[in-house]
């Protein structure tokens, strides 16, 4: 052999070597970590984590703004009416006492009009109340922050049940044609509605008239009557 | 051929000693990868005992086989197929060949 074919492997032999004993090590190093599965999912709960944090931090940031204000205005004495007033107007719409308006989108069902052929039951081919739930409840999903169906607007203690041939929301029959007004981001509520095997898909497939319309504002009015609590008492000194 | 041979075990205690690793998406390619270039060697080794060996075969046939097959698990993960298994038999199959006619080689000289 000579001597510059030996130089030649003993040097490629150096090299191979010190390879593989790195990939030695770094492949046990792989199987001693996480699957890659679990990762991942680790670092969406991780993600969803951090998320959450700034989140409760905002919070806090405006929640010291509140106290600030509250303290100045205690010290000035006259504000503090100006404070309660604008707290209540957002305590309105979160009850869903005030009207309100924003971008959002208008869902408008109607009967499907094919007609029942023999054997099949023409039940499914009108909007029940199910449905309706359903919708709203995908778009509650989706963000949206006010919804109404025929101007009923729809409170923490609506019910949305069958109620013969209409349908009973806020102990107000409505029947078809439904409206379902619903303010939020419509990008994201219109595809929550089209998603495959989502709402729209069942309901279209019973044939029932589906439409959505996206409105750069739409108005939702407020439950205009009084909301009594006969019932449930606030909690003595509860947090 | 004992100085490839000790080469070799130098070159594992120096790679077992570092603290270098291979980041793990690349893991798979530098494996191929090796094991190409452990068949060049091998083909080399034979070729030395056979008296025709040449630098510059044995030099261009390790670059061209090891970035070959490093490419060949590179485009099979893009295009979906285990093609780093074509690379895999093929080398498998030379490293065992070369070792045999080395074998061969030794006893008969």
């Amino acid at each position: 052999m000579k001597s510059r074919a030996r130089f030649a492997l003993a040097l490629v032999s150096l090299f191979i070597g010190l390879l593989l004993a790195v990939q030695i090590r770094s492949t046990g190093n792989f199987t001693a970590t996480v699957p890659d599965l679990r990762t991942s999912e680790m670092r969406v709960l991780l993600m969803d984590a951090i998320r959450q944090n700034q989140e409760l931090q905002e919070d806090i940031d405006e929640l010291r703004g509140h106290l600030h204000q509250y303290e100045g205005a205690l010290t000035q004495g006259e504000g503090a009416l100006e404070l309660l007033r604008a707290d209540l107007d957002k305590a309105r719409i979160l009850a869903g006492m005030a009207d309100v308006e924003g971008p959002g989108l208008v869902v408008t069902m109607i009967d499907s009009r094919k007609v029942a052929t023999q054997g099949e039951d023409p039940s499914v081919f009108i909007v029940h109340d199910e449905d309706i739930l359903k919708l709203t409840n995908a778009l509650f999903a989706a963000g949206a922050e006010a919804i109404s169906v025929n101007d009923q607007r729809l409170l923490a203690t609506s019910e949305i049940h069958c109620a013969g041939p209409s349908i009973s929301i806020n102990n107000t029959r409505i029947a078809a044609p439904f409206v379902i007004t619903a303010i939020g981001d419509p990008d994201v509520m219109e595809s929550s509605l089209r998603m495959r095997g989502g709402i729209m898909e069942t309901l279209t497939y019973f044939g029932i008239d589906v439409s959505i319309k996206r409105l750069s504002t739409v108005s939702v009015p407020g439950y205009s009557r009084m909301i009594r609590f006969e019932w449930a008492k606030p909690v003595k000194g509860g947090k | 051929m004992l100085l490839p041979a000790m080469a070799l075990l130098l070159g594992l205690t120096l790679g077992f000693v570092t603290k270098a690793t291979i980041p793990g998406h690349l893991a798979p390619y530098t494996a191929v990868a090796l094991l190409a270039a452990f068949d060049t060697l091998l083909g080399g080794c034979r070729a030395a005992l056979e008296g025709m060996f040449d630098d510059k075969i044995f030099v261009s046939g390790l670059l061209s086989n090891t970035l070959l097959a490093a490419l060949l698990a590179f485009v099979g993960d893009r295009i979906g197929i285990n093609l780093y298994l074509a690379a895999l038999v093929a080398f498998g199959v030379r490293i065992f060949e070369n070792l045999a006619i080395i074998r061969r080689l030794l006893f008969t000289r």
